[in-house]
């Protein structure tokens, strides 16, 4: 299949168009069934075909489940309605010829096309829209079922009359299914790349596909291995029983209500026009912003809290009214109308939203397995829990405490599934890791033949590099040629040849060593001062000791790698890691050092950050982005210093205690203080981003650096939102999503959904705006909560570039943001009307440099 | 003219490499790099020199060439020398302005103070190197680095 790749947000009305001809299908396949099956045989065989259906789900649906992992969504959905309109035809034919049988098979094939047809347009959905999209939209597309089922019936009632003969009705189906058929097709062909199987099979979660075999055959059993899919299965089954149970009711106190026929068909009449005029009302205006506002929370629970609590309701009017009271009817009726909009706005939106974090290989194959065989399932069990309800003495108030019963755990079972959302979320985004943990890396006869080669290089560092290599390698044949080096006239060959010798457990070796490593310490050579360095760490401690002067080595090389030869428990290295840590040529070998000495250097941590001076020194940063090693100690001194003056400070902090485990309740306490500090920080410099782009138009070259300097600043509280919410939840739970935050697409939609699951609400409100890519200034504003928004800030440019030269209030913090707005003001002539005082006080060379000029 | 720092940062930014440097950080680097003006026709680098340096061209061209032989021609937002910057070596080509040229001077250990802080950088270095690296292969046919 081929055809241009569009942009999928168009997709919206061919799916309703098709949810319009389905539901119009439904209506006629529905009149005509039950029409032809209670004048042949009556309803007393009805219970009887739910326990058919039942079955008759299992097999059709675990046909299609299984296809699913061979076929394109759109080949099976051709095939399935293609074949059904087919059949609805042969029926008509054979109808017309007298055979009434034929109402049998077509009135169980009604809930099972029904629920097929479901799943063919939430697969479609699926693949066409993210998970925002389908929260937004799909409640409108299946608005269209609705509207198509009103539209059938009233062609249907019209077409008996035209006609005369019921059985002509099947023509019409035939023709409705034939043409929701072909519009499947046509949204097909449009976007066939998104809707044709064109990228690599993916398989259920947590098994690797990064090889080329074929996914594994589909296998229900397998599927409910996972725990989301069982419970997805659970909640659709109780959610079919409550809502065939609630469907009975009405029917049942109808029939009990109007004796006559007339009053029975205009009640229904009424009925069916309040429940679609209902429906349509909660499908377009309500049920997608609700979903937006209050997501899968609402979603999933709304309509088994709703059914719920309307059972009691009804169970109390029984008991107060009677049985055959029109309270009753009334209330069993919004029970059913309400079941009816919330289970096409709200629980088959949120369902389909669920399958979405389902690899999409499996993701077709689980819902017309959990929908296809659950929803006929059910409605098998419902014919057999109404047939022995019915059958008891008191069978209505007995049925409606089993609806109680039934909607209250099929609640219970809603808010399993909610909780287990969030962690199938975090699941679906986790990446695999690229690089096998532990490589090992055993040397070949290639790689010895290599180091050899090396060894015996006239090039000095071409030799030195072959005995590296042979070092690192651990052949029991290269320690006897190790063994020769050790005796080589060079010094620093036999100090490496001998910590070779020494990693591979040669203890005389090491006596050699700690003699050699002394004597080179002491050499006028770097060359054997720095392999003397870095044979200290195969030695013990006291031997290290005893050549810690390399640390403070004048030569950069030796003590980088004598650095790189600290060990933990070394408190000798502390002074001179903390001192290397200043010179960036040896940061890094410091920063190493640092992580291994752990606790050693805590308390040159807490004296850094308890430092008052400003700016911060550098070594500050770099301390607590070395200090790697977690302990009690150092988490106690970095959590009271989360919310850091220096807000670049305060973030390298936080993000030294990210761990994989949530961070104990002090630590969120003083997280949580410091998000909304962040946050007002956020909404001050989208107010002045806003300010600096809505100048009447006057958009100038020379604001440039401020604009910059702000889109930085506004960076800068976005990573500060991030790390401490990475610090609060645990890694393990926000990593993958902050990871794929930023991807776009369905994945960036997913991790966009997941954070909205784990954080809390008044947590999303605050960080959701912040962290959503690719919005605009405004759109931030406007999505920041109240709260967080800058009202009593400056009104215009100039006031803005007065607050930030002047930080009246501390609350920019920042020099060059000072710096930036003194620039731009000047640049503008406006200078005149800022404070510069304030300014000069920070005695800051930048700030200086353009007062200086502007004098 | 001599720039001020926040002239120099706007500079910088214009550079592929440091475009991604938030200003606060490029400006400990803006303030300390030199300026230095080159005369249109005057020697900006001699292939063959052993420095320790990149320029960031901010105003006017220069010409990328070995002897006679023209690789390529560079404007402002461009850099030139980043290798010697990162490991000095002796430059593989000479550059010359081909117009009055103001020129950022950034000498290694600045570079490497950025990069202690920014490890980040390294993975813009790493793209613009292997950016450079294509392009001269392209217009020169082999894949030698100036």
């Amino acid at each position: 299949m081929t055809g241009p790749h569009r942009s999928p947000h168009g997709a919206v009305p061919w799916l309703m168009a098709q949810a319009v001809l389905f539901g119009a299908m439904a209506a006629l396949l529905g009149i005509v069934a039950n029409a032809i099956f209670l004048d042949a045989y009556g309803s007393a065989w009805l219970p009887a075909t739910y326990i058919a259906i039942g079955a008759a789900g299992i097999v059709v649906s675990g046909a299609v489940a299984r296809s699913a992992q061979r076929f394109d969504l759109l080949g099976i959905a051709l095939v399935v309605l293609g074949g059904a309109a087919a059949g609805i035809g042969a029926a008509w034919l054979a109808a017309r010829a007298g055979a009434a049988w034929v109402s049998v098979p077509l009135l169980i094939l009604f809930p099972i096309l029904i629920q097929l047809g479901f799943v063919f347009i939430g697969g479609q959905a699926g693949r066409l829209l993210d998970i925002a999209g389908i929260k937004a939209s799909f409640p409108r597309i299946m608005a269209g079922f609705p509207i198509g089922a009103v539209l059938g019936g009233l062609l249907g009632a019209q077409l008996v009359t035209w006609l005369g003969r019921t059985e002509d009705l099947l023509l019409a189906t035939a023709l409705s299914q034939a043409a929701f058929a072909a519009l499947v097709w046509a949204t097909g062909r449009r976007y066939a790349h998104q809707l044709g199987w064109t990228r690599p099979p993916s398989v259920p979660p947590g098994v690797d596909d990064t090889d080329d075999e074929p996914a594994p055959r589909f296998s229900l059993r397998r599927a409910l291995a996972n725990r989301f899919v069982k419970l997805i299965l659970g909640y659709q089954v109780l959610s079919a029983v409550g809502s065939q149970l609630a469907d009975f009711l009405v029917f049942d106190r109808a029939t009990a209500q109007y004796a006559e026929p007339a009053d029975l068909a205009r009640f229904l009449a009424v009925y069916t026009a309040v429940m679609n005029a209902v429906s349509i009302a909660f499908l377009f205006a309500l049920a997608g912003p609700l979903l937006r506002r209050f997501g899968l929370k609402l979603g999933i629970a709304a309509n088994p809290l709703v059914l719920t609590v309307l059972a009691v309701a009804m169970l109390a009017v029984d008991a107060l009214t009677g049985g055959t009271s029109f309270a009753l009817l009334a209330i069993v009726s919004a029970a059913r109308i309400a079941d009816i909009g919330l289970t096409d706005g709200t629980t088959r939106t949120s369902i389909n939203a669920t399958y979405q974090v389902l690899p999409e290989r499996a993701r077709l194959s689980v819902q017309a397995a959990v929908e296809g065989m659950g929803v006929p399932v059910a409605i098998g069990i419902s014919g057999v829990l109404i047939l022995v309800l019915n059958a008891l003495p008191f069978a209505l108030t007995a049925t409606i405490v089993v609806t109680i019963i039934v909607c209250a755990v099929w609640t219970w079972a809603g808010i399993l599934l909610y909780r287990e959302y969030g962690p199938a979320l975090v699941h679906a985004l986790q990446r695999r890791s690229l690089l096998v943990a532990t490589a090992d890396l055993d040397a070949t006869p290639e790689d010895e033949a290599v180091a050899r080669r090396l060894l015996a290089s006239p090039d000095a560092r071409a030799m030195r590099l072959g005995l590296d290599l042979l070092a690192a390698m651990s052949s029991p044949a290269l320690a006897v040629e190790l063994g020769g080096l050790a005796s080589d006239p060079r010094p620093d060959v036999r100090i490496s040849a001998l910590a070779g010798l020494v990693a591979s457990g040669d203890e005389p070796a090491r006596r050699r060593l700690a003699d050699e490593a002394r004597a080179g310490a002491n050499s006028t050579e770097p060359a054997i001062r720095v392999a003397a360095a870095r044979a200290l760490g195969a030695l013990e401690p006291s031997e290290r000791a005893a050549a810690a002067a390399l640390l403070e080595d004048g030569d950069v090389t030796v003590r980088c790698a004598a650095l790189d030869s600290v060990r933990a428990g070394d408190l000798l290295a502390t002074l001179p890691a903390l001192a290397a840590l200043g010179d960036a040529r040896s940061a890094d070998a410091a920063a190493g050092a640092v992580g291994r000495l752990g606790d050693a250097v805590v308390p040159a941590l807490a004296e850094l950050l308890d430092g008052r001076g400003s700016p911060v020194p550098l070594v500050a940063i770099r301390l607590v982005r070395a200090a790697t090693t977690r302990s009690a100690a150092r988490d106690e001194v970095l959590r009271r210093h989360v919310g850091h003056r220096d807000r670049e400070l305060g973030l390298v902090v936080m993000e030294r205690l990210v761990a994989p485990e949530p961070a104990p309740d002090e630590t969120v306490m003083a997280l949580d203080d410091v998000l909304i500090e962040d946050v007002r920080h956020a909404g001050r410099i989208l107010a002045a981003m806003a300010a600096m782009t809505t100048v009447g138009g006057d958009l100038r070259e020379t604001d440039g650096p401020l604009r910059r300097a702000l889109a930085d600043e506004l960076d800068l509280a976005c990573r500060r939102v991030r790390a401490g919410r990475l610090v609060h939840h645990g890694s393990a739970r926000l990593g993958p999503v902050m990871v794929e935050l930023g991807e776009g697409g369905s994945i960036g939609a997913l991790a966009l959904e997941a954070l909205d699951v784990l954080l809390s609400r008044t947590e999303s409100r605050q960080v959701i705006p912040l962290l959503r890519p690719a919005l605009t200034v405004s759109e931030r504003v406007h999505q920041l909560p109240t709260e967080a928004r800058t009202r009593d800030g400056p009104k215009d440019l100039l006031g803005w570039l007065q607050d930030l030269a002047e930080d009246p209030h501390s609350h920019w913090r920042s020099v060059w943001l000072r710096a930036c707005a003194i620039h731009a003001a000047k640049a503008r002539g406006v200078l005149d009307g800022v404070d510069v005082e304030a300014a000069r006080a920070v005695g800051d060379p930048i700030i200086d440099e353009i007062l200086g000029a502007a004098l | 003219m001599t720039m001020t720092t926040v002239e120099r940062v706007v500079a910088l930014h214009r550079i592929g490499l440091f475009a991604d440097v938030p200003g606060r950080t490029l400006a400990a680097l803006a303030i300390r790099a030199s300026e230095v003006e080159f005369p249109a026709g005057e020697l900006v680098i001699a292939e063959g020199a052993v420095e320790e340096h990149l320029f960031a061209v901010v105003r006017g061209r220069v010409r990328v060439h070995r002897g006679d032989r023209e690789i390529t021609v560079l404007g402002p937002g461009s850099t030139v020398g980043e290798l010697a910057a990162l490991v000095p070596e002796p430059r593989a080509a000479s550059v010359t302005a081909l117009e009055p040229t103001t020129v950022l001077r950034i000498d290694r250990p600045l570079l490497v103070e950025l990069l202690a802080d920014r490890p980040a950088l390294a993975t813009g270095i790493i793209a613009a190197l292997v950016a450079m690296l294509r392009d001269r292969s392209r217009s020169e046919g082999d894949t030698t680095p100036a």
